[in-house]
């Protein structure tokens, strides 16, 4: 590394970054030897969502989220089904400015109980869902980060303070990762653990993309992973894939797919399986895994009930895992 | 029924009218279930993006 370069170590890129050059993400910038953030405040997307749309199920259903993001990702994948902004220089996206105390403002305006840091990877925007979420946390909205999990430990772990929830990609295996994510696996891994052991509430999500990771062996290697790494308790969404990016050439993943890939969690152990983008009937909604008895019966995104009691299946008691108010 | 070009203007000028107000103080600004903040109107791609 020549001695003008400065190194990022957010995420595990580590890039080395030449003065007047970006980073991998194309957002992190040495300026005359200092490391700054080119869409600090000035979010590219922003709207009021579903919390059932990140998809959280197990987090304030019924719930809107204040959903942001900047332009760039840290991620390549070649399926992407937010391109247009995630593979693109802040320069090339519509950005307006919205500093960190205007997001909480604005979430609390609009009736959301939470914000969500979304469609690119939050990691690449680091210090702006650093400081709205300590504004958002001192305000009583909860954070919520959807990601690739591709952020450092140490910075992970300092955003965990403020951190409620997370709804994380496991999107194949490490051949999957070095080919089609153009990423590694072992960092979403290490989030995945770093996070649980933080006390940030999971759910993790699986896009199906058609020939490259629906295979049985590829589904099976999933869930074992799970299994091991987060128990059964950790509600996994399985969602359809759009011919998008670099992949227009595949079909949408057959609902077939989806619903075998459903069948198989579930039956090799995994409670609360669900499957998205698709409508999907009983995979829609949350079953007491003991009693089977319906507890939020789910519509696309609305939820048009709720029966849990304290977070407790209304039949038998027992508790379903998740984050209820 | 013959329509002149009179009425014809006026209905559409009418029409416009009503899609503005709609749009400005109308109950049903955006989808119920994802619609851009009002801050960021100018980006329609609405709630297409996944996440
Ligand atoms: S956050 Fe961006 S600049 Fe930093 S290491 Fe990752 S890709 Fe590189």
């Amino acid at each position: 590394m020549s001695a003008d370069n400065i190194r990022c170590e957010l995420c595990f890129r580590f890039c080395s970054i030449p003065p007047g050059g970006r980073g991998n993400c194309r957002v992190r910038y040495n300026l005359n030897g200092e490391l700054v953030s080119l869409v600090y405040g000035k979010p590219c997307a922003v709207h009021i969502d579903p919390i059932e749309k990140k998809p959280m199920f197990h987090f304030l259903p019924g719930t809107r989220a204040f959903s942001i993001a900047t332009a760039g990702c840290n991620g390549h994948c070649q399926f992407c089904q937010n391109w247009e902004i995630s593979q693109r220089e802040p320069e090339e996206t519509d950005n307006i400015d919205m500093p960190p105390a205007a997001v909480v403002e604005n979430a609390i305006k609009s009736g959301c109980r939470s914000v969500a840091y979304t469609y690119t990877d939050p990691s690449i925007f680091y210090e702006y869902t650093y400081d709205s979420a300590v504004i958002a946390r001192k305000k009583g909205i909860k954070n919520v980060l959807v990601t690739a999990g591709f952020l450092n430990e140490k910075p992970l772990r300092e955003l965990a303070r403020y951190a409620d929830a997370a709804n994380l990609d496991l999107k194949g295996n490490a051949e999957f990762y070095n080919k089609v994510v153009l990423a590694e696996l072992k960092p979403v891994l290490d989030y995945l653990r770093i996070a649980r052991e933080e006390g940030i509430f999971i759910e993790l999500t699986n896009l199906i993309v058609p020939t490259l990771n629906d295979k049985k062996e590829d589904l099976e290697w999933l869930i074992k992973t799970i299994l091991d790494s987060a128990g059964p308790d950790v509600p996994l969404h399985f969602s359809r894939f759009f011919p998008m990016y670099k992949l227009t050439n595949l079909y949408p993943t057959p609902a077939e797919t989806l619903m075998d890939a459903a069948h198989m969690a579930e039956d090799m152990g995994i409670n609360y399986v669900y499957v998205g983008n698709l409508p999907a009937g009983e995979f829609e909604n949350t079953r007491c895994p003991k009693c089977k008895e319906t507890v939020i019966t789910r519509r696309g995104y609305m939820t048009p009930e709720i029966k849990l009691v304290d977070g407790k299946c209304p039949k038998c008691g027992e508790k379903i895992p998740g984050v209820w108010r | 029924m013959k329509i002149t070009r009179k009425e014809f203007g006026l209905a559409v000028l009418l029409g416009l009218g009503a899609m503005f107000l709609t749009r400005m103080f109308g109950k049903f600004r955006g989808t119920k279930s994802s619609r851009p903040h009002e801050a960021a109107r100018h980006w329609r791609r609405g709630g297409q993006l996944a996440g």
